[in-house]
């Protein structure tokens, strides 16, 4: 699936949504709590203010966070997938 | 990638944002003091900063709805373990993956088995039951998939299944805690802080069940408004599985009452009962599942404990 059909999930949203838990997978191990706030924010559909008093941090860190994790989770799917060995 | 490294990169991407997107490069080069590998890895997130501005900002409920509305995704939930662990999956729905598995769970922290799952009003959330310990745990997964949530932010004691408000926005559940059973609701969000509708109440095993037109909840052997100030008692009546019908106008139950099983239904303005019949003591109810009534309102189907004698 091209990242332009991942971009709105409009045509196949569960195999897109395959691709986004992957990479928020990956996400969560480079920073646990960015891969929080996506799981919150899109899977949970928290506000800002929401998520932040969930994590316990401020909406301005979670906006942050927000910003962040949104462009390495983009970059992530853009890049080719890994042939299984 | 090590710690440092990457609360380098972030610091960096976030000060490059708050310079003019002209003098960024320049900012870039400077601050990353020759180190090209971290300049490479800021410029490329902000290259896909920019290309990202709608990726993810519609929530996956939204998403879903969508499909739903698109008749892509079906209205049932279904418990199989045909892969091998448990999973929930949409029946009838085009998804090549299940909404949520026992994989999607680290391996010790709840026994392997879903208990319940029950699918909102509209189709875009699921909430189930896992066990951990000898304590039940609710949880929220979208219908699109995606990691689960716990459905509440309670650590202590356990939860029990219930049911959704007709609006999807609250589900109502037992909470055992303390040696004693508390009714509860909570905001169908995730993580959300649950209010106490009634505490200290008769557990009753049967399934608390909300009423089609959101006035009620029926419950052991009352009703209860939904914001818990009103209570109406079901007395004898009470004390079984329940359905409301689909105008909320009347609620239907079963009761045991020593080897008989009778089927009743309470009028909900008057409080007039009516013995619709009694189905034998070969037909009690097995499980905490209420009565799920046909949508034309003539039939309904409950479970039932299969003895040697019948087979």
């Amino acid at each position: 699936v091209s990242l332009d059909e991942a971009s709105l999930f409009a045509s196949r949203p569960d195999a897109n949504l395959v691709e986004l838990d992957d990479a928020l997978t990956a996400l969560a191990a480079v920073d646990p709590r960015k891969a929080r706030v996506v799981e919150l924010r899109f899977f949970g559909g928290l506000s800002l203010e929401e998520t932040g008093e969930v994590l316990k941090i401020s909406a301005d860190t979670v906006w942050r966070d927000w910003d962040l994790a949104k462009s390495w989770l983009y970059r992530q799917m853009k890049r080719p997938a890994r042939k299984p060995r | 990638m090590t710690s440092s490294r990457w609360q380098e990169i972030e610091r960096l991407y976030h000060l490059a944002l708050q310079q003019d997107p002209e003098k960024r490069e320049a900012f870039l080069e400077k601050g990353c003091e020759g180190d090209e590998s971290l300049q490479r890895e800021v410029k490329s997130l902000l290259a896909s900063r920019s290309e990202a501005k709608d990726f993810i900002e519609s929530p996956a409920l939204e998403i879903t709805a969508k499909a739903i509305a698109k008749g892509r995704v079906e209205q049932h939930p279904d418990l199989t373990d045909r892969n091998g662990p448990q999973e929930i999956w949409l029946r009838k729905g085009d998804s090549d993956r299940p909404v949520v598995t026992a994989r999607n769970f680290p391996a010790g922290e709840t026994t392997q088995m879903f208990w319940r799952p029950t699918l909102s009003p509209n189709a875009d959330r699921v909430i189930y039951l896992r066990v951990r310990g000898a304590s039940g745990r609710l949880w929220i997964s979208a219908a699109s998939g995606g990691s689960p949530i716990n459905l509440t932010d309670e650590t202590e004691g356990g939860e029990f299944f219930g049911s959704w408000s007709p609006d999807g926005g609250w589900y109502v559940y037992f909470a055992l805690r303390n040696g004693r059973t508390d009714l509860m609701k909570v905001k169908t969000i995730g993580q959300a802080t649950p209010v106490t509708l009634k505490a200290n109440v008769t557990f009753g095993y049967a399934t608390p069940i909300w009423s089609p037109s959101g006035d009620w909840i029926a419950y052991g052997q009352e009703l209860i408004s939904p914001d818990g100030k009103t209570t109406r008692p079901l007395g004898s009546k009470g004390g079984g599985r329940y359905a409301f019908s689909a105008d909320g106008k009347l609620l239907y139950g079963m009761r045991s009452e020593g080897e008989h099983n009778m089927l009743f239904s309470v009028d909900i303005a008057t409080g007039a009962e009516k013995v619709l019949g009694d189905l034998g003591k070969n037909y009690s109810p097995a499980t905490a599942s209420n009565l799920s009534l046909a949508p034309d309102g003539k039939s309904f189907v409950y479970d039932v404990r299969k003895s040697k004698l019948n087979l």
